[in-house]
């Protein structure tokens, strides 16, 4: 019994060692070289840096002072400006300015321009869409690294009385190559 | 009976030395090609196919690949001294729709044959990375040299400023 238990043993070794050589054998000379690469992408950044708009006083193309138009840069979200138009009435129209800067590091292109402003109040900007404009970190002339935009709201028939509106105005930029 | 197990024992014992002595060899074998007297010191070293150039088609100052404004960069380092066995590639600015090409050189510099087996590229989805379909199978003998290149691409899935690591392994026998 104890011879028998003795002879397993070494065949269970000498098997072993089999595997191992075996296991050596495959083994090959394996000679890599490697890349090792860093992609770090840039940034897609654009503010509103001034916004204002024509009705200053005497309501534009009429004669009185009667309703009011504030804009003014979303403290959130620089890419969208608040408009508030009180004791507006039909046929009210006012125009608005907004400069729009890139700040990031990849240059953009206007991509859309999107309002929140409700089915009675009519807003249109000019035509700026694909417009291009480059990181103000490049430095260059000021017309390279923002630009103007502009547009016009007009109070339509159906606006109620006595109302406040309040809607935004969002430009919507994507890097320039995918406009 | 009892003289019959002892001599079985004894045969036992004599192929486990011979199994032992083979197993002993072979591991000499592997040292002795790498360790001989009249091998380099590259060759002890292990480093048989070494990068002798790399290039990008983005360097600083230039116009991006495929666009018409000088936004993103590439460069490509290899360190001959320190590590000829890793090229080094750095990105910066990129963007969706960014691509370039590095270009590079392989080497063998051992005395004996290497063929290219495998070229495995490891990148995250929002970059694309292809490597030269034609490395593969190449054999280089000794002071052979074989030009290739990745193709790198940064997808609509990419975040803004983020950094992201891909790697490329070129494998040989």
């Amino acid at each position: 019994m104890k011879g028998r238990l003795g002879k397993s043993g070494i065949v269970f070794l000498a098997l072993a060692l089999c595997l191992s050589i075996t296991g050596a054998g495959f083994a090959h000379w394996e000679k890599v070289v490697t890349i090792d690469g860093t992609v770090t992408t840039g940034t897609l950044n654009l503010e509103i840096i001034s916004a204002a708009d024509d009705d200053v006083g005497i309501d534009p193309g009429y004669t009185k002072d009667v309703a009011d138009t504030t804009i003014v840069i979303n403290p959130a979200d620089p890419q969208k400006a608040n408009i508030t138009i009180t004791n507006g009435y039909p046929s009210y129209e006012v125009y608005w300015h907004v400069t729009v800067r890139n700040v990031g590091t990849v240059p953009a292109a206007l991509k859309v321009i999107n309002t929140t402003a409700p089915e009675c109040i009519n807003v249109t900007a000019w035509d700026g869409l694909g417009e291009q404009i480059d990181p103000f970190s490049w430095g260059g002339t000021v017309d390279k690294y923002q630009k103007d935009y502009s547009g016009r709201i007009h109070v339509e028939q159906c606006a109620e009385q006595n109302a406040t509106y309040n809607f935004t105005i969002e430009f919507v930029f994507w890097n320039w190559n995918e406009v | 009976m009892a003289e019959k197990r002892k001599v079985t024992n004894r045969v036992w014992l004599a192929l486990l030395v011979v199994v032992l002595c083979c197993a002993s060899l072979s591991g000499y074998g592997c040292s002795s090609q790498a360790m001989s007297p009249g091998s380099s010191l590259q060759q002890a070293e292990g480093k048989d196919p070494i990068f002798t150039a790399c290039s990008c088609n983005d360097p600083t100052g230039t116009i991006d690949p495929g666009q018409d404004k000088d936004v993103g960069c590439c460069t490509c380092v290899i360190e001959p001294v320190v590590n000829p066995t890793n090229a080094t590639v750095t990105i910066g600015n990129a963007y969706p729709g960014y691509e370039c090409r590095i270009n590079f050189t392989i080497q063998n510099i051992a005395t004996e044959q290497v063929t290219i087996t495998i070229v495995n590229v490891t990148a995250p989805s929002a970059i694309s990375v292809i490597a030269d379909p034609s490395l593969k199978g190449t054999i280089l003998e000794q002071w052979d040299e074989a030009d290739g290149f990745i193709d790198v691409q940064v997808n609509d899935l990419a975040a803004q400023s983020t950094t992201y690591n891909f790697t490329v392994k070129i494998d040989g026998d």
